[in-house]
């Protein structure tokens, strides 16, 4: 169904996991710590979701993290073995897209990686619209999928991605974090809304001028985000 | 300071009453003293006063100044203003043979004015009633014959009439002519000399002894109020750095200064804290290593958990179903080998390890270890001299089975073991060929689920207890349990040296 990596430093949960996650018709492929992950991911770009463990020896599942962004936009699922508040909001930041907590039910992740990849899966758009949509000086293509900042190509994240077009879709309109949860990360009562404000968080880090006051996305306290057109 | 009087008020107020009573008491006495001084001049000048007006009064009488010894009496004495006085005769007693002295209650009252009183009254007095009058208010000492004016202190008299206080004197100044009522018969002069300003010099002594009093008793006072503050300060200090400690402020001190009982106080209450703070981060220190100690262990168990939950969904499926089965008997021997261990730090924690000690050679004890390790070929042991010692057999064997394990799972082959005798004691030197641990870890790779090796041993999975960082807390303690110690030093890959007495 889909290649998955899976960075996990035990070699009976790495193997374990493999095994599950094959049986459920994904390709797996295994690296035991983050210096391998990374050398597998430069190799080809053939992998489409990371499953990456956080407490590793040499290289964290942090640093891994931010090593992955470097490389690229593929999917990273955290795989935290300590469900502390700080652990999740920390990966969140690095760039993940999300995140599950040891010991984890191979189906819920692989629901999980499922859920990542229907995000880079471009939304039907109706025919004879226009697909481009003119947020100023960020100018989303809902057909193609591209995002440009004052002429210039944004490299987004699949999730990241699909964030931004549900709120180019749906223009001056509040979506609470619930709402976004369901429409973006395609689960509802699982998620962390801080999942939520940790991606708003990165987009405006890449499309907003100044992200500490954002001109594009406003917070709308205790509520959602809404998109502001000019 | 609450609406109580505290303790500055307490004190301030017991010292003005302990002063009160004496200024008190003191002033009255010295009231009456100099009172009595007063009274004693006065009296003195009376008498000095009295004389010289008397012996003139004789005088006028003696030289017939008026044709009545009274009225030449009177004549004298009203010269001397500033006296209240009366004069008269004795009337002769029916008898004949004396004169009666006058009835005190009709003489007049001093405070009435001579000159509207004649006084002019004749009695006469016997000799025997004398003594009578003597025993009156008034005393006038009379006299008859050649020395009329015999005047001593003894004949002053104090009265009260109208409450006011007299001093009277006096004296038979000469007798009547031949022109007078009753010729022969004595006359007599009084003199009243108020003592009002005795008393009022004497009241004023009053009150400038009872502003001393009062002086004496607010600077009493204010004294111990400002000693008291100097009291109280400290003991505020410190009601207020035990509220501070007791609400939670543990770095609440207060300052030592001199070497009294409040010093005393402050260092007492300094200690007690610095007891009490180091009590604190004690309990504070050990709750965060329980809280540690339980997430390390919750974490250890989500990883095998988590395999036997992956193992078991690749059983579902046919084409993973024999590799997933190969893979729950190493997690499942992981999980029993954490339980154990835990089981058995549980018990030391307790306090419930007991050891049952019996001679045994330690030698037999590392040779069967190495048999039974992963890989006995990478081991090599040396022996030398007696090597029995009294142990519990189990927990030694834990020790050394643990010491090896770890030797071959953290450091690299080859091992080599010795076993020899040092004096008293048998030491067992385990020393692998890795790279050694980490000079600041030295002391941590003995604590619980603290793993030296960067590689960690997570990819052992299968391999015993050595890999879930509890290996080498258990030997310490159990090396612990045999007063034996249990040491690591780098020469250069890690050596880690047991020193067992034999005894």
């Amino acid at each position: 169904m889909a290649r998955v990596l899976l960075v996990e430093d035990d070699d009976g949960l790495r193997e374990a996991l493999g095994l599950a996650l094959s049986s459920l018709g994904h390709e797996v492929l295994g690296a035991p710590n983050g210096p391998v992950a990374l050398e597998r991911l430069a190799a080809g770009r053939d992998v489409e979701c990371v499953v990456l463990d956080v407490m590793m020896p040499q290289m964290d599942g942090f640093e891994v993290c931010r090593g992955i962004r470097r490389l690229g936009q593929t999917p990273v699922i955290m795989l935290t073995a300590r469900s502390e508040p700080i652990d999740i909001v920390a990966g969140l930041e690095c760039g993940a897209d999300d995140y599950v907590a040891k010991p984890v039910e191979p189906r819920v992740l692989d629901a999980r990686i499922k859920a990542v990849l229907r995000r880079v899966t471009p939304t039907a758009e109706p025919e004879g619209e226009a697909s481009v949509v003119d947020l100023g000086s960020v100018r989303v293509d809902t057909r193609a999928m591209t995002v440009t900042k004052y002429g210039a190509p944004v490299e987004l994240t699949p999730t990241e991605l699909r964030l931004l077009l549900e709120f180019a879709l749906h223009p001056g309109q509040v979506l609470t974090r619930q709402v976004l949860l369901d429409r973006v990360w395609d689960y509802g009562y699982l998620g962390d809304s801080r999942i939520v404000d940790a991606c708003v968080w990165r987009l405006r880090a890449k499309t907003e001028d100044d992200p500490a006051r954002p001109s594009l996305i406003a917070t709308v306290r205790g509520v959602g985000y809404r998109l502001d057109l000019p | 300071m609450t609406g109580r009087l505290g303790l500055r008020g307490r004190i301030t107020v017991t010292v003005l009453l302990a002063l009160l009573l004496p200024s008190v008491l003191l002033s009255l006495l010295s009231y009456r003293a100099l009172r009595e001084r007063a009274e004693q001049d006065f009296r003195a000048r009376v008498l000095s006063s009295a004389l010289s007006d008397f012996t003139s009064a004789a005088n006028s009488i003696r030289a017939q100044v008026k044709p009545n010894a009274l009225l030449s009496a009177h004549e004298a004495l009203a010269v001397r203003k500033f006296n209240t006085y009366v004069v008269y005769a004795m009337k002769p007693d029916p008898s004949g043979t004396g004169y009666t002295a006058p009835d005190p209650n009709e003489l007049p009252g001093p405070d009435q004015d001579p000159k509207t009183w004649p006084g002019l009254k004749a009695t006469s007095v016997s000799d025997a009633s004398v003594e009578q009058i003597s025993s009156t208010p008034l005393r006038a000492f009379l006299k008859t014959g050649d020395h009329p004016l015999l005047l001593d202190e003894r004949d002053l008299v104090l009265v009260h009439p109208a409450g006011k206080p007299w001093l009277v004197v006096g004296a038979v100044v000469g007798s009547q002519g031949t022109s007078d009522r009753y010729p022969g018969a004595p006359v007599v002069a009084v003199e009243y000399h108020s003592l009002q300003p005795v008393d009022d010099e004497a009241s004023a002594d009053l009150r400038s002894l009872f502003l001393v009093s009062a002086a004496t008793v607010v600077t009493g006072a204010l004294l111990a109020w400002l000693v008291a503050g100097r009291v109280q300060r400290p003991v505020a200090a410190a009601s207020a750095a035990a509220r501070a400690l007791g609400a939670g402020d543990l770095t609440a001190r207060l300052p030592v200064s001199g070497h009294d009982e409040l010093s005393d106080l402050s260092s007492s209450f300094n200690q007690m804290a610095d007891h009490l703070a180091k009590t604190i981060d004690q309990l504070t220190r050990h709750q965060a290593r329980q809280r540690q100690f339980v997430a390390d262990v919750s974490h250890e168990l989500r990883t095998p958990t988590a395999s036997l939950l992956a193992a078991a969904t690749a059983l579902e499926h046919p084409v993973t179903r024999d590799s997933a089965a190969t893979l729950i008997a190493p997690q499942l021997r992981r999980l029993a080998a954490l339980t154990e261990d835990l089981l058995e730090i549980s018990h030391m924690d307790a306090g419930e390890a007991t050891v049952v000690l019996q001679p045994l050679d330690l030698a037999d004890l590392v040779a069967d270890a190495v048999a039974h390790s992963e890989s006995p070929e990478s081991v090599t042991v040396r022996t030398a001299g007696d090597t029995s010692a009294h142990v519990d057999p189990r927990r030694m064997h834990t020790v050394i089975t643990n010491l090896v394990s770890n030797a071959l799972c953290h450091g690299a082959a080859p091992v080599k073991v010795t076993v020899h005798e040092v004096e008293d004691s048998v030491v067992v030197r385990v020393a692998d060929s890795g790279p050694g641990v980490p000079e600041e870890l030295h002391e941590r790779v003995f604590d619980r689920f603290v793993r030296a090796d960067p590689a960690r041993a997570s990819g052992h999975g299968g391999l015993g207890s050595t890999s879930n960082g509890l290996g080498l807390a258990i030997a310490r303690e159990n090396a612990r349990l045999h007063h034996a110690t249990l040491t690591l030093t780098n020469e250069p890959g890690a050596v880690f040296t047991l020193t067992v007495p034999k005894r």
